[in-house]
């Protein structure tokens, strides 16, 4: 009922109102964009409990920044953008808060001579390979591939040079095609 | 061109499908308790400098009052000197003898005259120039009796006392001044220069028979720094070149501490002390290295390193202090050594809550080496730090001045531990000047 109320509200009114600290608007944003935001969540974490820590500390932070939110944007993309900044920061300087990976030595051997994944495979499998890979190699893939991201804007983003970005992503496909040929 | 670029257009895909099931009820509850914790918080730091305002202004303004209205020891020591002490003195004695008042008028101008014995013109004997001020206030003495001529000056004063307004009954300037300074200035009015003599024999103002507040401010130049260590579980993830790049580039700064300050002096040597303080931890740091070489991210342990292509190295170089400011609340208990009249040694253990407001400047990753904004790193936001603070508090009747060496250091940890390899407990070292007004309770 409460998820029929909030789709029929403007995201307009909606952000108006959780900037006024309206609680009910706080809880219709949050029904709206769970889901959408989940699966950012998800591409960013290795597992679904780490997800849904960063899916609150996301939502958290939206809410406490978003009079910072000047309707440039679509909100969606704001709070995406929001989710995917913490993810990095928490990543950086701390990799065991939202993700815990056990690094598989075969990945290193995975070569560019391997014939191209099937198009047809499963996007769950690919969402499960992904998490599989090394977070230099996920991170770049994800803000390159899915957030549309330049190497330049990757580049400052995690503080790295283009080249490593360009070489990150390189190796990532290589490291991402071997685990979707095997599954 | 990448022969793998498939690959975008199947995470492309993927990327598309929500996450429907995996979202439920309790994320909302647990987001919506943290928001209300939140705005508890904000609610109690507004109600606490509330009620702080409103608690030293209403004691400011009674306290005014109350000191307008009744007179001080100080002001009943000075009346006895002076024409208007007289009348006080038949007042608060009025079934004393004639000889009586001779006597306390004998006694204490020999007090005068032992104190001040330069200033012979005063003494006794002379009764005429005893009781003149001024020559606008001179009063012609008969040889019958000291009482008759007190007599009459008291009639004067009653009648001038019931014809003045009650406004303007209050204190003269120089009155509100030696409340406030302890002393009346030779300036105001020459013949109170023997008042002088004798304010020099009053009792210390160091006031530890009766309880009292005290509050002001406080700010503290310091020089800060910290006290690193390793967090056991995940120090597999410090990068092997940390100690030789980063850590050792970061050294102290200075910080200062600025606030509100209260306390509470009952009874006795012992008294409580809070307030409401901004205080700013710093380090400075000066990092000019080259990143040479990367690691494979293992499970919690980073010990396969590989050296980068020249063309990938990265040169970090950056010089500037970093801050983290907080919101202190301290909780102290004291104890006060009086050394002089009005010089007393006070000590303050105690301990502080401390809320990060804001962090700013660049740190070294422990893990990458790359800088980070400190403003996006995962701090904890509260703290528990440990005050010791000792020094001097030169005292007026209403004024406590105190210069108090001191140093505070936070118990806990900067960093967040289930994210930092490396934990700071930042601390600080610096001379508090403090300026307190006194409110006794009338």
């Amino acid at each position: 009922m409460s998820n029929l109320k909030s789709k029929l509200i403007s995201d307009e009114e909606l952000i108006r109102r959780c900037k006024e600290s309206d609680q009910s608007a706080q809880k219709m944003l949050f029904e709206k964009y769970a889901n959408r935001m989940m699966a950012v969540c998800m591409r960013y974490c290795k597992n679904q409990d780490d997800a849904k820590d960063l899916l609150q500390d996301g939502f958290y932070k939206v809410y406490v920044n978003i009079s910072k939110f000047k309707g440039d944007s679509r909100i969606d993309t704001w709070m995406t953008r929001v989710f995917i900044n913490l993810a990095l920061n928490k990543q950086r300087h701390g990799r065991n808060k939202y993700s815990h990976f056990e690094f598989d030595p075969a990945l290193e051997t995975a070569a560019a001579e391997e014939p191209p994944a099937p198009e047809n495979i499963e996007p769950e499998k690919v969402l499960e390979a992904l998490n599989q890979l090394p977070e230099i190699y996920k991170i770049v893939l994800n803000l390159y591939a899915i957030e549309n991201m330049s190497h330049k804007d990757i580049a400052k983003k995690l503080g790295i040079s283009v080249g490593s970005s360009k070489s990150r992503l390189s190796r990532g496909r290589v490291m991402l095609n071997t685990l979707l040929n095997r599954k | 061109m990448d022969k793998l670029q498939h690959i975008d257009n199947l995470l492309r895909k993927a990327s598309q499908v929500p996450a429907n099931a995996l979202v439920d009820a309790s994320d909302w509850a647990r987001i919506e308790k943290r928001l209300k914790r939140r705005k508890n918080r904000i609610y109690a730091l507004w109600l606490f400098l509330a009620l702080s305002v409103c608690t030293t202004s209403a004691l400011l303004v009674v306290n005014q009052i109350n000191s307008k209205t009744t007179p001080t020891i100080t002001q009943q020591e000075k009346n006895i000197d002076s024409p208007r002490t007289n009348l006080d003195l038949q007042e608060s004695h009025p079934a004393k003898s004639t000889e009586t008042l001779e006597s306390e008028v004998s006694s204490k101008t020999e007090v005068a005259n032992t104190l001040n014995p330069t200033n012979q013109s005063n003494s006794i004997e002379d009764p005429q120039e005893y009781h003149t001020t001024d020559a606008e206030t001179k009063i012609p003495i008969t040889e019958n009796s000291v009482f008759e001529s007190e007599q009459t000056i008291a009639q004067e004063f009653e009648q001038t006392i019931e014809s003045t307004p009650l406004h303007q009954q209050s204190k003269s300037p120089e009155f509100i001044f030696e409340d406030i300074f302890g002393s009346t200035p030779l300036w105001v009015n020459q013949d109170k220069v023997i008042v002088q003599s004798l304010s020099n024999s009053k009792p210390s103002h160091l006031a530890y028979d009766k309880s009292h507040w005290e509050t002001g401010i406080s700010f503290t130049p310091s020089l800060s720094s910290k006290i690193s260590g390793t967090n056991k579980d995940l120090s597999g993830l410090i990068n092997r070149n940390y100690d030789r790049f980063v850590a050792s580039s970061e050294s102290a700064a200075f910080g200062n501490t600025f606030g509100f300050n209260a306390q509470y002096h009952p009874k006795g040597r012992f008294f409580y002390s809070s307030g409401l303080y901004l205080t700013q931890r710093t380090e400075q740091v000066n990092y000019d290295y080259t990143i040479t070489e990367n690691f494979f991210p293992t499970n919690k342990i980073n010990e396969r390193y590989f050296d980068l292509d020249p063309r990938a190295y990265v040169d970090v170089n950056y010089t500037g202090s970093n801050s983290y400011h907080f919101i202190e609340i301290p909780l102290n208990i004291g104890y006060k050594q009086p050394i002089s009249r009005n010089f007393e040694l006070r000590t303050q253990v105690g301990v502080s809550y401390l809320s990060l407001l804001s962090s700013s400047g660049k740190k070294g990753n422990f893990e990458t080496l790359f800088l980070d904004n400190l403003s996006n790193l995962n701090f904890n936001t509260n703290h528990l730090a440990a005050n010791l603070k000792s020094g001097l508090y030169y005292h007026r009747p209403r004024l406590a001045i105190g210069l108090e060496p001191m140093i505070g250091m936070n118990l806990t940890n900067l960093q967040n531990k289930s994210t930092s390899a490396i934990l700071d407990k930042p601390y600080s070292y610096g001379i508090n000047l403090t300026t307190n007004i006194k409110l006794f309770n009338q």
